[in-house]
């Protein structure tokens, strides 16, 4: 079976590119819209295998939302990986603490982005 | 001649060696002077005479001692001589040892054989076998007695020698393994440390002129002091063990910080290596310059990554001569903008001039007027090809919408100085001087004449020569065409047909200018908005090709500027719901045609560059009603949209060659 990424992002551009590179490597992709959408699609859906997340969203951002999901016991092993731009250290090295498992770097390398994936989904 | 190169030691004494023999053949000539009262004692012991073993023992140190006294420059000779003195021993002990022992006194000589060794010498160990093979022969033949206590036989002497043989084969091997791996060491080492050196000279001479840089960190980011000249040169030698961050970081703050986050993603192997090595920051800027970081990583020899080398260039010149050659490809559009149309493009350079005084002077300070005037200026730099200043426009745009508030000085920085550079360049294009001539055509000419030679009165002459001043409103729309077609090619709207009338009418330049550069937002909304895809068209019935025209013409007393499109049609009710969303006073919107003017209402949900931002309208009618002029829109859901902008007639507007001809008929006919 497949596995299943979430893809958050506010911008549905980039919400596009990652799941369509993602897609062709074989994955299933869910998007959300901001933190808040990723929070109540991870609560009602148990087969989110890993999670990309945008740092920067509207209502919930990237590093709140790491914060509420690693918060639950449950989702202590879901890899989440942020979507950055350079320039933001700071809220990355918190995103880690929170337990992001790492970044990628946009513009992102859709190569780079599938191996991430493949190298996070296959440790579960 | 293999195993005589074998046996013989190479020429060289090395200082150590020197040292190990002086010391030892010190030693050894003591142990041999041991001998003497030694063997007085065995001489005693065996009744042999003592003094004669004094005297015997003492004529044999002899030759040591001379040798010890006098070859101090030649070690080896002296040992080679305490080889000989060795077995000369041992015959003195078997000798004086005479008695029931006397056959295992001649253990000294095995046991000597063996120690001689230590010399790490084989030509000692040689020296002592040839003595004692003599020696025993010699004696046997002329004193058995004073050899063994026995009548030996013969073959007895060769027993002795045969240990004696197969001993010293093993000894001068022992001997020389002893010197090429202990007592040579130090000439093995030197030549290896040689080796070494030689490859590291070759290293650093590669190092020192390799025009990239070159150096190693460790997933730590603790960097090694080894590292390629060129970048010792821009960053500064680094220490052993410096952390990379603070090596670069009074170059680029940002790119330190972010290079240390980053290197932390590489060595907790979360990622895999490769990825995590992806997001290391690939560009530093430092004052000036700007370098290019790329980076490999090094494997262990368990394939466990271990180091990262990171290579760096100075791409500043490459960036300069991309940002040459794109400056000169926009000059290139620029310069041909300026020969289509120079009376178009003065005007919009006294417009962008304008402006830009307008901002840099600080006397826009309503938020709305500045989003204006930028974005009419976006406009006008995009119709002429100014791409890079039209960007900065579009970005301080976004920008104001984005946050609401007006663009700090260091914002509209970036938009002077876009603009300076035009300027820059113009200066060498067209040369500060304004051109200042007058434009008629064939028509104008034959016109005039014929007015004269109808004798059509001075005035009226005079007032079609006065008009030259004027600018043709042919020449206006002309360029008119040139820009819709340009945006339909740069919406992606294909080929549109464009229709200009002029009827022949002149204006002041001077005093529409404001209104043409404005008017660029009504073609552009007619491009955008009024011309639908081929396919709608064709289901609506309609020509696959949208049509634009353009006019100018007089009318019942008035000028009139028209623009008419077969598209779509306003979508009033749209239109409307959006303006309610703003917030819009309902007064406002009684009029529905005040509806297409409000600022921030735009039909488009997409914003691009080109039109959207629901400002464009709003400056054009502003542009209208101060030359004294209305708009009137008239949209038919379907059918198309006509805006008319109607202005009163008066000595701005010439009515053309085709009054004067209709004067020269009326004189004619009178004559």
């Amino acid at each position: 079976m497949s596995k299943t990424v979430l893809v958050v992002d506010d911008s549905s551009t980039v919400r596009q590119q990652v799941s369509l590179a993602l897609k062709q490597a074989g994955f299933a992709t869910l998007e959300a819209a901001d933190g808040r959408e990723a929070i109540a699609t991870i609560e009602s859906n148990r087969n989110i295998d890993m999670v990309v997340c945008d740092v920067n969203m509207p209502h919930v951002n990237g590093l709140e939302m790491v914060e509420r999901v690693k918060a639950k016991p449950d989702h202590a092993k879901l890899p989440i990986l942020m979507l950055t731009t350079e320039g933001q250290p700071s809220l990355i090295r918190r995103a880690r603490e929170a337990g992001a498992v790492g970044w990628i770097v946009k513009p992102f390398d859709a190569n780079q982005l599938v191996q991430a994936a493949r190298h996070l989904t296959s440790r579960a | 001649m293999q195993w005589l190169r074998y046996l013989a030691l190479p020429r060289e004494i090395t200082p150590f060696e020197r040292r190990y023999l002086a010391r030892l053949n010190r030693v050894a000539l003591v142990f041999f002077y041991l001998h003497i009262p030694a063997f007085m004692a065995v001489a005693w012991v065996a009744g042999t005479g003592v003094l004669l073993a004094l005297v015997l023992t003492s004529l044999v140190l002899a030759g040591p001692t001379i040798a010890y006294r006098t070859l101090a420059h030649h070690p080896r000779a002296i040992s080679v001589v305490y080889g000989i003195t060795a077995m000369l021993m041992g015959g003195l002990l078997v000798h004086f040892g005479q008695g029931p022992v006397q056959i295992e006194m001649h253990f000294y000589f095995f046991a000597l054989l063996a120690m001689l060794c230590m010399f790490a010498n084989p030509m000692v160990n040689i020296a002592a076998a040839v003595t004692v093979a003599g020696h025993h022969l010699v004696i046997w033949l002329i004193a058995p007695a004073s050899v063994f206590n026995y009548e030996a036989q013969w073959w007895v002497v060769l027993v002795h020698a045969g240990f004696v043989v197969l001993e010293t084969i093993a000894t001068c091997f022992i001997s020389r393994e002893f010197f090429d791996n202990v007592i040579g060491l130090e000439k093995i080492v030197q030549a290896r440390t040689e080796t070494i050196r030689e490859k590291q000279r070759d290293m650093r001479l590669i190092l020192d002129n390799v025009e990239t840089g070159l150096v190693t960190v460790d997933l730590q980011g603790r960097l090694s002091s080894e590292c390629s000249s060129v970048v010792a040169g821009w960053f500064g030698a680094p220490a052993d063990g410096q952390p990379i961050g603070a090596w670069l970081a009074g170059r680029d703050a940002n790119f330190a910080e972010w290079l240390e986050l980053a290197l932390g993603g590489v060595s907790d192997g979360m990622l895999p290596p490769e990825v995590a090595l992806g997001q290391l920051p690939k560009q530093l800027r430092d004052g000036e310059r700007t370098y290019s970081f790329a980076y490999s990583l090094i494997e262990g020899s368990a394939g466990t990554p271990e180091k990262i080398l990171v290579i760096v260039s100075d791409i500043t010149e490459r960036l300069r001569n991309e940002a040459a050659g794109r400056h000169q490809a926009d000059l290139l559009q620029l310069f041909q903008h300026i020969m289509r149309d120079k009376f178009g493009f003065i005007e919009f350079l006294a417009e962008a001039e304008e402006i830009v005084k307008t901002l840099r002077d600080g006397n826009a300070t309503q938020l709305e007027h500045v989003r204006r005037l930028v974005h009419t200026l976006k406009g006008n730099a995009a119709m002429f090809g100014m791409r890079r200043l039209a960007e900065t426009c579009h970005e301080l745009e976004s920008a104001i919408d984005e946050e609401g508030v007006a663009p700090t000085s260091a914002q509209l920085a970036g938009l002077f100085q876009a603009w300076s550079q035009i300027r820059g360049d113009l200066a060498n294009l067209l040369g500060e001087e304004r051109p200042n001539f007058i434009e008629i055509d064939d028509r104008d000419y034959e016109a005039i004449i014929q007015a004269v030679l109808a004798g059509v009165d001075s005035t009226s002459v005079v007032r079609m020569i006065r008009s030259w001043q004027l600018e043709p409103a042919g020449k206006r729309l002309a360029r008119i065409e040139q820009q819709v077609k340009t945006l339909a090619q740069r919406l992606g709207k294909g080929e549109v047909q464009v229709q200009i009338e002029s009827h022949g009418l002149r204006f002041s330049n001077e005093r529409f200018a404001p209104f043409w550069s404005a008017f660029i937002h009504v073609l552009r909304n007619a491009v955008d908005h009024g011309i639908e895809d081929g396919e709608s068209r064709v289901s609506a019935g309609k020509p696959p090709q949208g049509t634009i025209k353009v006019a100018t013409r007089v009318e019942q007393g008035s000028f009139v500027v028209s623009v008419e499109d077969d598209g779509p049609g306003v979508n009033w009710e749209a239109l409307r719901e959006r303006a309610g969303r703003l917030g819009i006073a309902p007064a406002m919107l009684e009029k529905r045609e005040n509806l297409v003017f409000l600022p921030g209402v735009s039909s488009k949900d997409q914003v691009t560059e080109v039109s959207g931002r629901g400002y464009g309208m709003l400056a054009v009618r502003k542009a209208c009603e101060a030359l004294g002029g209305q708009v009137v829109v008239r949209s038919e859901q379907g059918r198309g949209t006509h805006i008319r902008f109607v202005f009163p007639k008066d000595h701005a507007i010439y009515e053309g060659h085709a009054a004067v001809l209709r004067q020269a008929h009326a004189a004619a006919c009178q004559n």
